[in-house]
């Protein structure tokens, strides 16, 4: 499954990038996988300072992450529902100033 | 939520362009005369905030920001000016703000939210508008408007992104079921342009307006993202969190 990667605001910082492509047969994930599994998959790539910020220690998505999919924040327990060509966005609390 | 106070015909005067809006008129004017609103800090943000509501005819605005105006503060912070650095924000922004409208009531508080005044803080205000940088002072904030029922527009802004939403208690997500925690590696100091904390400022202001005048659809349940690099904009559906240890259980009174 081919989706998009949209990274903002500190996870785009981070990275360097605001966007990516990924296939989920490259990245080792099933035809099912949580935003914990993706998560992990991605941190493998991109590497630990990306891993801190998006999974807490246990290996859950992060508490100050959102991660929607299309225009609508999922739910992080269980699978998420998504389908080829889906985007999917991490948001990351920021703040006032 | 407030209750509406009569125009004078100066006020009807100033007010003149915007009384021409539909479903806003001379009643929605009144209730903006009524409201006290509470807008924590005024900075880049909420010191547009504060100018804006101040410029539509808000009745009284509580401002809390504790410190001295600093030369970094003042690429963005349009209450702040040259002459008053080394003395106090708050009153630098009574200064300005009484000078746009002279016939506003100004309450400062020149120190920052903090669990000592943030109750008595949201008290005294009709609505919150959440402007500030640290994440304990949003915390308290969303709790204590959640405790009081009282609406909070949740303005923030990063580089040239910024994110707003509007929490309605017991109707809506509030800020900690969307962030039960704050970011592990959060820094206090970040980049941000004048021009994009006074864009969320004015999307702010106007969810603000419209909350208060009881007209249009609020950003509720629903979080405007928005990238000024590209200008790229969307709404992102929010969902509750019924075990969230802050809103868990609230109805909506
Ligand atoms: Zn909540």
């Amino acid at each position: 499954m081919r989706l998009t990667m949209i990274y903002t605001t500190q996870v785009k910082a981070l990275l360097g990038q605001s966007t990516e492509q990924i296939d989920t047969d490259n990245l080792g994930l099933g035809a099912q996988f949580s935003a914990a599994q993706l998560l992990t998959a991605l941190a493998a790539q991109h590497g630990a300072a990306f891993g801190q910020m998006v999974l807490d220690p246990g290996g859950q998505p992060a508490a100050s992450l959102l991660v929607c999919v299309g225009d609508e924040q999922a739910a992080t327990a269980g699978p998420l529902t998504v389908r080829d060509g889906d985007t999917i966005t991490l948001l990351s609390a920021i703040s006032g100033g | 939520m407030t209750e509406p106070v009569p125009l004078t015909d100066d006020e009807r005067a100033i007010y003149q362009w915007q009384l021409w809006i539909p479903e806003f008129g001379e009643a929605g004017q009144e209730r903006l005369k009524g409201a006290s609103v509470l807008v924590s800090r005024v900075g880049g943000l909420g010191g547009l905030v504060a100018y804006q509501l101040a410029a539509a005819g808000v009745g009284k605005l509580i401002l809390a920001h504790g410190g001295n105006v600093r030369p970094s503060d003042l690429n963005r912070q349009l209450l702040m000016t040259h002459d008053g650095l080394g003395k106090s924000r708050v009153e630098s922004a009574r200064r300005r703000l009484l000078e746009l409208n002279p016939r506003l009531t100004v309450e400062t508080l020149a120190e920052n939210v903090a669990e000592s005044n943030v109750e008595q803080l949201v008290r005294a205000a009709d609505i919150i508008v959440d402007c500030a940088p640290l994440f304990e002072e949003r915390y308290l904030m969303n709790r204590e408007a959640v405790r009081q029922r009282k609406p909070l527009v949740d303005c923030a802004m990063y580089d040239l992104e910024i994110h707003l939403t509007t929490i309605l208690p017991g109707r809506t997500p509030c800020l900690s079921c969307l962030y039960p925690e704050k970011p592990a590696a959060w820094k206090r100091e970040f980049p941000v342009l004048g021009a994009v904390a006074g864009t969320a400022a004015c999307l702010g202001a106007t969810e603000a307006i419209k909350l208060i005048a009881g007209f249009g659809q609020p950003l509720a349940g629903r979080m405007l993202i928005g990238d000024l690099r590209d200008m790229s904009f969307r709404t992102i559906k929010l969902n509750r969190r019924e075990d969230c240890r802050v809103c868990g259980g609230v109805r909506e009174k």
